[in-house]
């Protein structure tokens, strides 16, 4: 946390906040009574209330008080949490996002709202004072009463002022349970060159008398519980020997990664719909030990450097400093490779800053359609590069709306086809080789390819009656305005998205494939690589031209003999493992104009199931790739991923995998077809 | 040679860093300080927890930091509600009240 900007500080770590406020909710939607819940969102209403107050974000704070009000009625079991309830805090955590986003102007009426419907939850449930939370899990346990008081010691966490929480309010609760005698302790308290004056080091003895419980000392402490220390003990004779009731330092649980944007609501993935709101994830958190790793590689870099210096000055024999001038070059290449891996490592992010903004889109969704949605994710922990992860929101909001919207069935019709009454979405990450495959898949009703069949025709896209197969008309709704959408409703149907996901992605070196079972669901699979900036390739050399192949793609890589080359011609296919595998002459599709090197190679790539081989003249080597984007006049051409700058000056273009590998599926199916 | 210093009409977690800044450019003049705390009206946590700091930085230094006159009004407010004043020690007793604890 920057202390030159505390402004923007307070904005990161106020959008984790929001977000930790978020995930509660959502979670307390399907666990109405669950007490720990309640009592997270109600810390962290408090929490963003009273740094939002200390910040100057007055509107906020006073915004979020009613909230907190609201909350707190709950918690102390004088309202049950309905989802009612949930639902118009959820409103108004979006409205909280835009108050720190911006000063406030503009946003009192829509505040002025939401605190409206607020009221009128609050008004619904509150004769109700049974209080779900009242009974619940921690208060169903008897209270430990001590007899004649309670010894304790508290220290708060160092950064507690900073986030609002005043130590002296606490001490005044603390004496409204009954006598008290507070002693402030000083001892740790660094000394005047160390001290950061927003940090708090002091702790407090406090002995309290009376008929209190332990649960009104943990009360009392409610907003600061988890990372402070505290200790706790009972005053009375019988007591003195009992070890410590609690004697605890919580670690400080580490946020989430970036500091996100919240789920897409009806309006978009910005949910204050203001559109120069700043973009999620601009800062990523890095744990320290990987920042040591590239500490430890720039030292290494450091120390060769000055051994190039050193040899610069012409000292040593000429022998001598040849081999120092190769080693070091050795040393540098190795050097940037280490850095390069840590480097990427450090931009790598878990799916799971990504997957979990969709929590709230299926909720709005679901009270949106009158639907029940269950969103399940897998594979939450691989990483892909922070850039993609930021890039791939939008596309999967599209992909997630359309799921629910159009491919679950209400729950009337889904019970009617002897399906669970709740609809599944289910997110789902992994890694193959270089690429990341994220799946959506539903379990809904599937394309309709008739339908789909009809709007391509009527759109010209496909003549009536026309022979298209299965995969080709699934394609179809990937045609700009192409909506199968017979209602046109809030969330989706307008047409206007699939086009954009598939550039989207294609954008990002990535593929989307879609498959649909006619009343069992559909899936799609994005198909991303892991970074944009670097990779290992395969340097290979077609005719004069020199290429990159994506290491992480490449499966093996095999001789083609003159011979088998002639023996093959007309066929192009290589058995491997009992398998018929195509592949394609890059010399033929190159038009490279050059005869056949008598050592040709095949080098054979993968994208998921699918392979082929490429026929290359010459495998000169592995080769670390800076990805350069192809000029605006060669960006349309497929097969090329983009290009890159070799040692000597020379530029090889980068091949497409997914590109050629349909190349040669297509190929396969061409062949087979002619029998 | 003792030096007077006229600490600012709020020192809270806000602006502490600015008190903190003159106090060490203090330090590092190697001065005996004398705060006067008459204009003191906002006051917080923090600047106990700075004077506290800065009393035995002032001590291992082997200079003196003192108030010019006793703590009063919202400062020893503060102490009382903060429990700085429930088992006082003599030298606390000196620095912030002179010698006399406040009736």
């Amino acid at each position: 946390m920057s202390t030159q900007d505390p402004v923007a500080a307070f904005r990161v770590e106020a959008g984790e906040l929001l977000d930790l406020i978020e995930h509660g909710l959502l979670d307390l939607d399907h666990r109405l009574d669950d007490r720990a819940l309640i009592d997270e969102v109600f810390r962290g209403l408090h929490t963003l209330k009273g740094s939002g107050a200390m910040f100057g974000f007055d509107a906020l704070a006073n915004f979020t008080h009613h909230c907190e009000t609201a909350f707190d009625r709950v918690r102390k079991g004088l309202a049950p949490a309905t989802q009612e309830l949930v639902a118009v805090i959820l409103s108004a955590r979006d409205h909280m996002r835009a108050l720190i986003e911006g000063d406030g102007t503009g946003l009192e009426s829509t505040g002025a709202v939401i605190l409206e419907q607020l009221q009128a939850a609050i008004d619904a449930a509150g004769g109700e004072a049974s209080a779900p939370a009242a009974s619940a899990a921690p208060t169903a346990q008897p209270k430990q009463v001590a007899c004649g008081g309670w010894r304790l010691f508290f220290r708060l966490p160092a950064d507690a002022m900073a986030n609002g929480t005043n130590p002296l309010m606490l001490l005044d609760e603390l004496r409204e349970l009954g006598e008290c005698k507070i002693v402030a302790r000083t001892d740790t308290v660094p000394p005047l060159a160390e001290l950061v004056p927003t940090e708090c080091h002091i702790g407090w003895d406090v002995e309290l008398r009376g008929d209190i419980s332990r649960e009104d000392i943990d009360d009392v402490f409610i907003f600061v519980m988890d990372d402070m220390e505290l200790t706790v003990e009972p005053l009375s004779d019988e007591g003195a020997e009992a070890a410590p009731e609690i004697a605890e330092e919580m670690p400080v649980v580490e946020a989430p990664a970036t500091a996100q944007d919240g789920p897409a609501n009806r309006a978009g993935a910005n949910p204050s719909g203001n559109p120069s709101a700043k973009p999620a994830g601009e800062s990523v958190r890095v744990p320290a030990e990987r920042l040591d790793e590239l500490m430890d590689r720039v030292g290494e870099l450091v120390i060769v450097q000055s051994r190039l210096s050193q040899l610069a000055s012409g000292q040593g024999s000429a022998v001598g400093n040849e081999l120092a001038l190769r080693s070091i070059s050795e040393e540098i290449e190795r050097l940037a490779g280490e850095l390069r891996d840590t480097m990427m490592v450090l931009r790598m992010v878990p799916v799971a800053s990504l997957f979990s903004r969709f929590r709230r889109l299926v909720h709005d969704l679901a009270r949106e359609t009158g639907k029940t949605i269950e969103l399940s994710t897998e594979g939450e922990t691989t990483e892909v590069d922070k850039t993609m992860i930021e890039r791939l929101a939008d596309p999967m909001v599209h992909l997630i709306r359309n799921a629910c919207d159009h491919g679950l069935e209400t729950p009337e019709d889904r019970l009617a086809a002897g399906k669970p009454a709740a609809g599944q979405v289910r997110l789902s990450a992994h890694q193959a080789g270089g690429e990341v495959l994220i799946t959506i898949r539903d379990d809904g009703r599937g394309i309709d390819r008739a339908r789909v069949r009809a709007k391509a025709e009527t759109q010209g896209l496909i003549q009536p009656g026309q022979q298209v197969s299965d995969h080709d008309l699934l394609q179809m709704i990937f045609h700009p305005g192409f909506s199968t959408a017979a209602q046109v409703t809030n969330l989706s149907g307008r047409g206007v998205g699939m086009d954009v996901v598939k550039r989207t992605i294609e954008s990002l070196r990535g593929a989307i494939d879609i498959t649909s079972a006619p009343g069992e669901g559909s899936t799609v699979v994005l198909r991303i690589p892991l970074t944009l900036a670097i990779i290992d390739g395969l340097l290979v050399r077609v005719g004069e031209g020199r290429y990159v192949i994506p290491l992480g793609a490449v499966e093996e890589c095999l001789e083609l003999s003159l011979e088998e080359d002639l023996r093959s011609r007309g066929r192009s296919f290589i058995t491997l493992r009992d398998r018929l595998v195509p592949f394609l002459r890059l010399r033929e599709i190159f038009d490279t104009g050059t005869r056949p090197d008598p050592h040709q190679k095949i080098v054979v790539i993968a994208t998921g199931t699918e392979r082929v081989g490429l026929v290359v003249d010459q495998i000169i080597g592995s080769h670390q790739t800076v990805i350069k984007s192809m000029s605006p006049l060669h960006r349309d051409v497929a097969t090329f991923a983009g290009a890159t700058i070799l040692g000597d000056g020379g530029v090889a273009l980068i091949l497409d995998v997914a590109q050629l590998v349909m190349l040669g599926q297509n190929q396969e199916e061409r062949l087979r077809a002619a029998g | 040679m003792r030096h007077a210093m006229v600490v600012p009409d709020s020192v809270t977690v806000r602006s502490a860093h600015q008190f903190v800044a003159v106090l060490r450019a203090k330090l590092e003049e190697d001065q005996d300080v004398d705060l006067d705390l008459s204009s003191l009206a906002e006051v917080d946590l923090a600047f106990i927890e700075i004077i506290y700091s800065a009393r035995g930085q002032w001590a291992r230094a082997g200079r003196d930091l003192r108030l010019t006159q006793p703590a009063s009004g919202a400062v020893a407010a503060l102490l009382q509600r903060a429990g700085f004043l429930t088992d006082l020690t003599p030298p606390d007793i000196e620095f912030w009240f002179h010698g006399e604890l406040p009736q």
